[in-house]
């Protein structure tokens, strides 16, 4: 009954594949894309070594929640706010250089605390279907942001340079240049490589950011946040605060999303005011899932595989597009496209996955005369 | 027992919800190293007095209790499980309560994690702490020695055979410090045999080291094989506190059951079937809370044919699997001819009606009228009350038909009522099911399934809803498959009744078989051992 | 946060005011950490002029630094300026004529945006050398303002055709 169940390899590989889809999708359709773009090996290197910089930060801010089984952390749009908010006073008080950074980090902090612990209570209410309310509630966001950089900023809130205000006296200008930051992170440190320029300062901060997240696993609030994320109802018997510990996570996530919108700024050396964090959870969601992440279970290397895969097809699609079908923006389009069935497919593949498993825990109940499947095997993909 | 103060001793627990007494004067003891096994059917009080001891808020909630509960000789209240737990009480339910992805240690000091201090301690609380796993790990080990079971503190919990899970359980409970009483409550109902006697043995192990336990099983042949003591329950009353020496199964299930003496069976010799009319071959149903494993039975032609057992057991399973309302496989064949499963519509077109158990959620349409609610299903089956119109592109409600048909059977149910337009909410539960059972008539079925006719209504209508299932078994010869936990109203009206235990049938039993044989099919002895 | 102690030993007394000081040093350093980014991190533009001001003459030719940045060169009635973070600066001045370069240090407040440094009183040690400088335009405003475009209102319920610039 309890040997050890060996699958046969063809079923093996098949398994490989299920688990696996999303990334092997993706692979695909960038080895196609590589070659076609005949962009230089140089120059996608340099051009993902920039990316890594600017983008993995904010896709790390993803994990905590996942761990917490609160899903992708839609609701991070809402640090990425704080940020930016935290951003245009740092442009407004005319503090330049990394100093503007840590400032605008000081600035969204607290911004980002309370609106993490908002969204925290929100979902709390909304068990299980944490994603598409934490979605939502960036919409929602979105239009108190838009009121309070728009209306109150000049109005209310004092902003001394007109150079960032609408002419009307009151409200943010539509695109915010950040030249007195722009990239000062990554130029803080720059190594060269060979024909590679490397940001290393922004690179020591993502390490640093990993270490801690490695770190936090092996504390007991981490570790109350995998137990959580697994069962909430024997985490609540075993005496965790069950609701308290998933708006840690939160706050946490919101917190992260804040300074990972501060590094992708600082790096683009420009904000689209009103619409630069709209995508922001998107595109992290894509990329912590192409790096082979679900929604209930995520890793380190999801993210660095993800950011790397993702940005890999970002930059050779258009370049494809336009050889294959004489138009960049096909490339765009499909890109794009890419990014949101990556979503839906990881989505609607977590929700098969837990049916199967069900399914064959169902059957590890059925009595042996019916020939099922020997319970000791299915049991563990009851899990 | 060197020292004379008990453990645990209950004295006088009284406790009723709302005017329904659930415990009547219940007092027993319990010493240091002490196995004692707590036996009762459904109903009996078990639960209730396990959630006084353990200060469950929905019984303060519901008016506290009578009586006393002493631990070491003190009295003890505890607000809260978490109270009990610091007193040293541990729990082991029937479910298991593990964090599937976390290792055997992760989850033996699941919230009771070793960790060491930092700087972020100071900054943050507590919570920043690092666990010290080296530190869990020695103590899960020890846990699971003193267990005295083979588990290795690595292994992932997902990834156990099912004893390993509730091993896991026992030693999370024991790493408590402090821990003196131990409840499990059935413990075994999923092991197999061989893992069961581990258990046994690791229960013997641990009263060997001072712990009391109590132990609470419907298999009775484990009681007697590791209980000092027994305990029976019935009907909220202390039935019988006895040594388990040379206390046999059969007397257990005896005094489990109640009344030696049995007036209500009759035979009934006067009563023919005709070939089989419902054969089903190892039915599986996924019921959460009533799994049925693997169950085969037939049941023959205008037979009235009684499933009972314990909660929990799978029989709900039985007609909630037949009639597709969950999923569910194996064979299923009516008057010889297939059906499928999983397609409640299949069953009904088959000539199948069921009565549930769920009636305000699967059986009413509670916003609905009566007459509506009465030929609801039929309208759907057969297309039965319906006018159509422009050669059947439309059909519309026959308000007359309908109307003639709520009255006939709010007659001959003796449904009280207002009249046929009355809401189905507004009724009493014994009206309610009335309207159920007219319901299920209105469809003209050649095999109807009835589930629990009786909870929840008072005993007029208890003996009025029987009586009426009877004569329409009579009448109209309708083959009735009746499931209920109340085995004196099986035995009253079937013509023969299977008891299930643990998703399988246990043994089928002529109604006039002595009470003590179903008894013993409920404890999870097998056919030959009862019919013996 | 990587520092670790390991204590066997509980202390429950002290972990309350371990806690306070805890604290104290959270804010402490969020404080510190705020002044040091905007006393350091504020820009100014310091305007270095070489004009005749105040009975003082001004330079053939002049080269000026500020701080560690590339100098310029300046003839007679010429200007130019050095964006500079945080307010107290070195001004090394040289006459390029042999004479020794001058270096001063100059202290500017912390709300000042723009400066106007003259390097002859600088170099005869007029104190102050500078006085703000207002421009009154602070930054051309743009011919129209683009406001935020909608979301998805615009979608259900797009504006008329003319007003569709893009």
């Amino acid at each position: 009954m309890n040997t050890p169940f060996k699958l046969p390899s063809a079923a093996r590989v098949r398994r490989f594949a299920a688990d696996n889809v999303v990334v092997l999708i993706f692979l695909f359709v960038t080895a196609i894309a590589v070659p076609s773009s005949k962009l230089s090996g140089t120059y996608i290197i340099q051009d993902l070594l920039t990316r890594y910089g600017r983008n993995a930060f904010l896709v790390f801010s993803l994990l905590l929640p996942i761990m917490a089984g609160m899903g992708i952390n839609f609701g991070m749009v809402l640090g990425a706010m704080a940020g930016e908010i935290g951003l245009i006073f740092a442009v407004d008080q005319g503090i330049a250089g990394v100093q503007g950074l840590l400032y605008a980090v000081l600035v969204g902090a607290p911004i980002a605390i309370l609106l993490g612990w908002i969204a925290g209570q929100v979902l709390n209410r909304a068990r299980g279907r944490e994603m598409v309310t934490g979605y939502i509630l960036g919409f929602f966001m979105d239009g108190v942001y838009q009121f309070v950089v728009l209306y109150l900023m000049g109005a209310i809130i004092p902003i001394t340079s007109k150079a960032i205000t609408l002419s009307r006296g009151y409200g943010i200008r539509n695109t915010l240049g950040l030249d007195s930051v722009r990239q000062s992170l990554d130029k803080l440190l720059m190594l060269k490589v060979g024909p590679f320029t490397l940001p290393m300062a922004t690179y020591l901060v993502i390490a640093l950011l990993a270490i801690f997240i490695v770190w936090f696993r092996r504390t007991k609030l981490g570790q109350d946040m995998r137990a959580i994320g697994q069962d909430q109802t024997v985490s609540h018997s075993a005496g965790i605060p069950v609701e308290r510990t998933r708006i840690v996570a939160i706050v946490i996530s919101t917190l992260l999303a804040m300074v990972g919108q501060i590094i992708f700024l600082q790096n683009m050396g420009n904000m689209a005011t009103y619409n630069a964090h709209r995508q922001t959870g998107f595109f992290a969601a894509a990329a912590i899932l192409v790096g082979g992440a679900s929604v209930a279970k995520a890793t380190i290397p999801n993210v660095l595989v993800g950011v790397g895969l993702l940005h890999l097809m970002y930059i050779v699609v258009p370049p494809a597009g336009a050889r294959l079908f004489g138009s960049a923006q096909i490339g765009e389009y499909f890109r794009d496209a890419m990014s949101y069935a990556v979503i839906a497919l990881a989505l609607a593949l977590h929700a098969w996955r837990k049916r199967a498993n069900a399914e064959s825990a169902r059957a590890g109940l059925r009595g042996a005369a019916s020939g099922a499947v020997d319970p000791a095997k299915t049991e563990g993909g009851a899990a | 027992m060197p020292d004379d103060t008990p453990l645990l001793s209950l004295e006088g627990i009284t406790k009723d919800f709302y005017g329904t007494t659930v415990l009547r004067d219940v007092s027993f003891a319990l010493r240091r190293g002490e196995i004692l096994g707590l036996v009762g059917e459904n109903g009996a009080g078990k639960t209730t007095l396990m959630r006084i001891l353990f200060g469950m808020p929905v019984i303060a909630e519901t008016g506290g209790f009578g009586g006393t509960v002493r631990i070491d000789g003190r009295p003890a209240s505890f607000r809260n499980p978490f109270d009990a737990l610091d007193a040293g009480i541990g729990m082991v339910h029937q479910e298991f309560s593990l964090i599937p992805g976390f290792t055997t240690t992760e989850n033996i000091m699941l919230n009771r994690e070793q960790s060491r201090r930092n700087v972020a301690v100071d900054l943050f609380g507590p919570r920043m702490a690092t666990l010290d796993r080296p530190a869990m790990t020695a103590r899960a080990s020890k846990a699971i020695e003193r267990l005295g079971v083979e588990l290795h503190p690595d292994t992932l919990v997902s990834e156990m055979p099912v004893g390993h899970k509730q091993f896991t359980e026992i030693a999370r409970e024991i790493d408590r410090e402090n821990v003196k009483l131990l409840v499990l409550d059935e413990p075994t109902a999923v092991l197999a045999e061989s893992e069961a006697e581990i258990l046994l043995a690791s229960l013997r192990r641990l009263a060997a080291q001072g712990i009391g336990i109590i132990f609470i099983s419907h298999r009775l042949h484990e009681v007697t094989a590791v209980a000092d003591r027994v305990v029976v329950l019935r009907d909220g009353q202390l039935v019988k506190d006895t040594s388990a020496k040379g206390v046999e199964v059969r007397e257990i299930a005896a005094w489990m059951v109640g009344r030696e003496v049995d007036a209500n069976a009759r035979v009934r010799s006067d009563r023919s079937f005709g070939g089989p009319a419902l054969e089903v071959e190892h039915l599986w149903v996924d019921m959460p809370g009533e799994t049925v494993r693997d169950v085969s039975f037939s049941v023959r032609e205008g037979e009235i044919f009684g499933i009972g057992g314990l909660a929990g057991q799978g029989k709900l399973g039985i007609p909630n699997g037949i009639m597709g309302l969950f999923a569910a496989g194996g064979e299923v064949r009516l008057h010889g001819k297939h059906v499928a499963l999983d397609a409640p519509r299949a069953a009904l077109d088959a000539g199948m009606a069921f009565v549930s158990e769920d009636r305000r959620g699967v059986g009413l349409l509670l916003d609905e009228s009566l007459d509506w609610n009465i030929a609801f299903t039929a309208m759907q089956v057969k297309g039965a009350y319906l006018r159509r119109w422009l050669g059947g592109l439309f059909s519309l409600r026959d308000e007359k038909a309908m109307r003639a048909l709520a009255e006939q059977y709010i007659e001959m149910l003796e449904i009280k009522c207002t009249g046929h337009r009355q809401k189905a909410k507004e009724l009493s539960g014994g009206n309610q099911q009335k309207v159920c059972l007219a319901k299920a008539f209105a469809l003209e079925p050649n095999l109807l399934f009835v589930s629990e006719p009786t909870r929840g209504i008072d005993v007029g209508a208890k003996k009025l809803v029987l009586d009426k299932l009877r004569h329409y078994n009579r009448d109209e010869g309708t083959t009735i498959v009746m499931v209920s936990s109340e085995l004196e109203e099986l035995r009253a009206i079937c013509d023969r009744v299977a008891i299930v235990d643990e998703g399988r049938i246990a043994g089928i039993l002529p109604p006039e078989a002595p009470l003590a044989d179903f008894g013993l099919l409920m404890a999870g002895e097998r056919a030959a051992e009862a019919s013996a | 946060m990587s520092a670790k102690e390991v204590s066997g030993a509980k202390a429950p007394l002290r972990v309350g005011t371990r806690r306070a000081a805890a604290l104290v040093l959270v804010a402490a350093a969020y404080l510190g950490a705020g002044a040091w980014a905007m006393l350091t991190g504020k820009s100014h533009t310091i305007l270095v002029d070489n004009k005749p001001v105040a009975g003082l003459e001004a330079f053939r030719l002049v080269e000026v630094a500020v701080g560690r940045q590339e100098p310029v060169e300046l003839g007679r009635g010429e200007r130019d300026k050095f964006a500079v973070q945080g307010q107290r600066h070195r001004v090394k001045i040289d006459l390029m004529n042999g004479t020794e370069p001058v270096t001063t240090t100059i202290v500017l407040p912390y709300d000042a945006k723009m400066v106007l440094l003259s390097l002859p009183k600088l170099a005869a040690g007029v104190e102050p050398a500078w006085e703000p400088f207002e421009t009154g335009q602070d930054a051309p405003p743009p011919a129209a303002d683009e406001l935020p475009e909608e979301l998805f209102g615009a979608a259900i319920d797009p504006a008329p055709p003319e007003s569709v610039g893009d």
